[in-house]
């Protein structure tokens, strides 16, 4: 009896072995996460070198990992056990009252390095304004708090949620911007006066919603109008509607959770009651007129943030023709997207720049458009990083 | 290649058992042949530059195992042995130490070039293996192989090549040329090969993110999250490298082999002596078998005694890494163990058991501050905040590191009791069907679903190699 049991335990093992590898290798290979967003390994190119040096056999197990059979469903699976074991962040994601926030490592605050780090920083954004006012231009610099400042106090006691990071971070860049007469607008002063809405800011993305950019976008007119004696058009009241697309939001706090509370916030879109015609063009190609890329006629699959102007693109102008209106510059990380779809609004041409993928100067960039406004649109934790979108003059 | 890979599970070894089993048993050669070409595989898909150095070592070990045999004068005998230590020590030399060597130099006011070396994956343990042979032979303790494809099938036998444990010559002498495979010891190798993979993937590896969160993080820690980073690594390392053991050992029964256990849950040891009886067996019976007893072990005058501990324990430090730190993990090894010996071995002993215990787990656990730091100054620092020298004021976090790892802080507490053998040993002395029943299916039933969950951790394949491949 027992000598079958163990020859049956052999058996099923080396079948159950050889036949998810087989499976594994035959069966149709799929070239993106989805969830990931990231592509899956490709199998690796043989060469010589690569072989002696053994980088090809770790290549050829991530190729593995990366097919191997029910890979999706099984790491779904493991998001579901981590969350009945009561784990309090799950794949670098933390779940409270229905809130996704990032997981934060308990790493000291540098204040020395933050201070050298706000020295340089806004030096070179003065050297900027100096060289936009020359030419009769202004600057704006916008200070965002993100998701996490937004919902710090969501965090159980015992995680960190940067709190005093970004106090130490703030502190420094808005000591240095009032010293070297930087204008800043705090959109913390904003949200605080609005009593920290929920709909501005996003429950399963980093970013801020619709909403949340209508917000900075009033403040920046608000800030440009109080040097102005003709003020900007700006939509408001029946003006503007606003309205949710109806599919689930798949954003960068639930993709690490598959999906996870995807059904329980919408991306919205907006409409100006008098529209405004513009051509559009990316990367100096004209594109379609649109600033919300998504199917109409597709309403249950996913959406995410790149909805909006369609991602994070290296630069964007949109002309709406109306020379009676000046010009304006936005640069910053993705937090710009949502509100460059309708920034435009109220200007004859937006330009928008992401450093990130843009590989150009900004500086360069201001030199050769000269435009009547120029934005710096950041989220707390960067603003004294001198990289990215800090990087002004290369 | 490591085992815990979708690459060997899923590839390598059906592959290799379906080839080996499928070779009738009577071609014993063609299996043996079968089995030294997957291992020579095993082993070159880390990098097949490393593969030509253990077939050198192979090479050199047969060459010297025919001279090193009784038949020949005791003069060739003697060259024989020589030149296999040399070349093996040499090898060490060459592809472990001489960074460390030149770097060492330096710090006296040489400026000696520092070379930038890979280090072969397990040459100590090929390399042991291999001296083990022919001074076995020398000895007398052990017959000179003749075919030289045994010899580089016992230096080379994949479960065991990379990271232990170091089988001798003489244990698998004859399973060699003649073993019996069953479906009884090919089943329970299995089940030890999952458990393994088990303790690997879903213990060691957990307990591996938090040291390295603790350990890697900037600034001051509270003395709480210092000690949970320490016993974090000190269940991180019993746990990965028993694993290997584990899967070693289980490997071996599969093919016919018996290899020596390697561990004997080591944290329960109510002394230092007793934990070194009960950690890397394998390597303390080498180091007294082929360094301590020749240099003439306990049986001379205490001064002499206590110079032959330090030169083991400073060696056994030093073949874990090329650095001051082991070194001194081996010599913090050796005050204990001589402290016991000569100072309060007996009161120890006098002491209920917990006492020991705790002294024991004292010395272990900051002994693994030591060893896993990556400078002597970094050690130092984290022990300092393990008694309060940091200013980190506790921010929660070991709060975190708990409710985040509670299920296998627990399993590792139970994980390194030995009630598997109390258990088993209960219910063999009981000899009912239900008992017969359990022990034949229970053991089977869970390395399966241990197997299931180490799989969805493989899938979100992040490379994760053995603490031990590096020695």
């Amino acid at each position: 009896m027992r000598s079958k049991w163990n020859l049956l335990f052999c058996i099923l093992f080396v079948t159950l072995t050889l036949g998810v590898g087989l499976f594994g290798l035959l069966k149709p290979k799929e070239t993106i996460s989805y969830y990931e967003n990231r592509n899956l390994a490709v199998f690796p190119s043989f060469n010589i070198s690569a072989v002696a040096d053994g980088s090809w056999f770790r290549d050829l197990e991530t190729y593995f990992s990366d097919h191997s059979v029910g890979r999706q469903t099984l790491q779904k699976l493991d998001v579901q056990v981590s969350s009945a074991l009561g784990r309090p962040q799950i794949n670098g994601i933390v779940e409270q009252d229905g809130m996704l926030l990032p997981f934060l490592p308990y790493n000291a605050v540098d204040e020395e390095a933050i201070k050298n780090d706000a020295e340089l920083q806004t030096d070179s954004i003065r050297r900027l304004c100096d060289q936009i006012e020359a030419y009769g231009g202004s600057y704006f610099y916008v200070a965002l708090p993100t998701q996490v400042e937004y919902n710090a106090d969501r965090y159980p006691w015992y995680l960190n949620n940067r709190q005093e990071l970004v106090a130490c971070i703030s502190e420094q860049f808005f000591k240095n911007c009032s010293e070297k007469g930087i204008p800043v607008i705090d959109m913390a002063d904003r949200f605080a006066e609005l009593g920290y809405p929920e709909n501005l800011s996003s429950h399963v993305d980093h970013h801020c919603s619709l909403l949340g950019g209508y917000e900075i976008y009033r403040s920046i007119v608000s800030a440009i109008n109080a040097q102005r004696e003709t003020p900007l058009p700006f939509p408001q009241g029946d003006e503007i509607t606003f309205h949710e697309l109806p599919n689930p939001y798949l954003g960068s706090r639930n993709r690490p959770l598959f999906g996870y509370l995807a059904q329980t916030e919408h991306l919205w879109v907006s409409a100006f009651k008098t529209p405004v015609f513009y051509r559009r063009f990316n990367n100096g190609y004209e594109i379609g007129a649109s600033v919300f890329d998504y199917d109409p006629n597709d309403t249950a699959g996913f959406i995410s943030y790149t909805m909006y102007m369609g991602g994070d693109i290296a630069n964007t102008v949109i002309d709406t023709g109306r020379d009676e209106l000046p010009s304006i510059l936005i640069y910053g990380e993705s937090y710009t997207n949502c509100v460059e779809a309708l920034l435009y609004y109220s200007f004859n041409e937006m330009h928008s720049i992401d450093k990130h993928a843009y590989h150009g100067s900004i500086s360069d960039y201001i030199a050769e458009v000269k435009p009547d406004y120029v934005v710096c649109l950041r989220d707390y934790s960067v603003l004294c990083d001198n990289e990215g979108n800090g990087e002004l003059f290369e | 290649m490591v085992f815990s890979s979708i690459a060997f599970l899923f590839y390598f070894l059906p592959a290799l058992l379906l080839l080996y089993y499928l070779t009738p048993r009577r071609l014993r050669s063609v299996r043996n042949a079968v089995l030294l070409l997957f291992s020579l595989a095993f082993y070159a898909f880390g990098g097949p530059k490393a593969l030509l150095l253990m077939l050198f070592s192979i090479t050199v070990n047969y060459l010297c195992g025919i001279f090193a045999a009784a038949r020949y004068p005791r003069a060739l005998r003697r060259l024989a042995l020589i030149l296999s230590v040399v070349a093996g020590i040499g090898l060490l030399g060459v592809f472990k130490y001489l960074g460390f060597f030149a770097q060492t130099l330096n710090t006296f006011g040489l400026s000696l070039a520092v070379p930038q070396i890979t280090l072969p994956i397990g040459i100590s343990f090929f390399t042991f293996q291999g001296l083990s042979y022919v001074i076995d032979i020398y000895r007398g303790h052990a017959k000179t192989q003749k075919n030289p494809f045994l010899v580089a099938l016992y230096i080379s036998l994949f479960p065991q090549l990379v990271a232990g444990p170091i089988v001798r010559y003489t244990t698998v002498e004859n399973e060699l040329a003649v073993r019996t495979e069953s479906a009884s010891e090919a089943s329970d190798g299995i089940v030890r090969f999952l458990l393994g993979l088990g303790k690997k993937m879903l213990l060691a590896n957990a307990m591996g993110e938090m040291a390295d969160a603790i350990f890697g993080q900037s600034g001051a820690l509270s003395p709480a999250t210092a000690w949970l980073g320490a016993l974090a690594y000190t269940a991180q390392i019993y746990f990965d490298f028993s694993a290997y053991s584990d899967m070693a050992i289980g490997l071996g029964r599969v093919f016919g082999f018996h290899f020596p256990e390697n561990f004997n849950y080591p944290y329960i040891a109510s002394s230092v002596t007793d934990f070194w009886r009960r950690w890397h067996i394998t390597l303390s019976t080498w180091f007294r078998d082929y360094v301590y007893i020749p240099l003439g072990g306990s049986r001379c005058p205490p001064a002499r005694h206590i110079l032959n501990l330090l030169i083991v324990w400073g060696l056994t430090g030093l073949w874990h890494g090329a650095s001051w730190n082991f070194v001194l993990w081996g010599v913090l090894f050796f005050i204990f163990l001589v402290g016991e010996k000569y100072l309060f071995g007996r009161l120890l002993q006098r002491l209920p058991h917990i006492f020991g215990w705790i002294y024991t787990m004292l010395v272990v656990v900051l002994s693994w501050v030591l060893f896993r730091s990556a400078t002597l100054t970094d050690a130092v620092r984290f022990i300092g905040y393990m008694f309060g020298a940091g200013t980190g004021a506790p921010r929660g976090e070991v709060v975190y590191y708990l409710l985040q790892y509670w299920p296998e802080l627990l399993l590792c507490v139970i994980g390194s009791l030995p009630w598997v053998p109390f258990l088993k040993g209960k219910l063999e002395s009981r000899q009912t069907p239900v008992s017969r029943f359990i022990l034949s299916v229970f053991p089977k039933a869970a390395a399966i679903v241990i197997f299931a969950l180490s799989y969805i951790k493989l899938s979100y394949g992040s490379f994760n190699p053995f603490i031990y491949f590096r020695f």
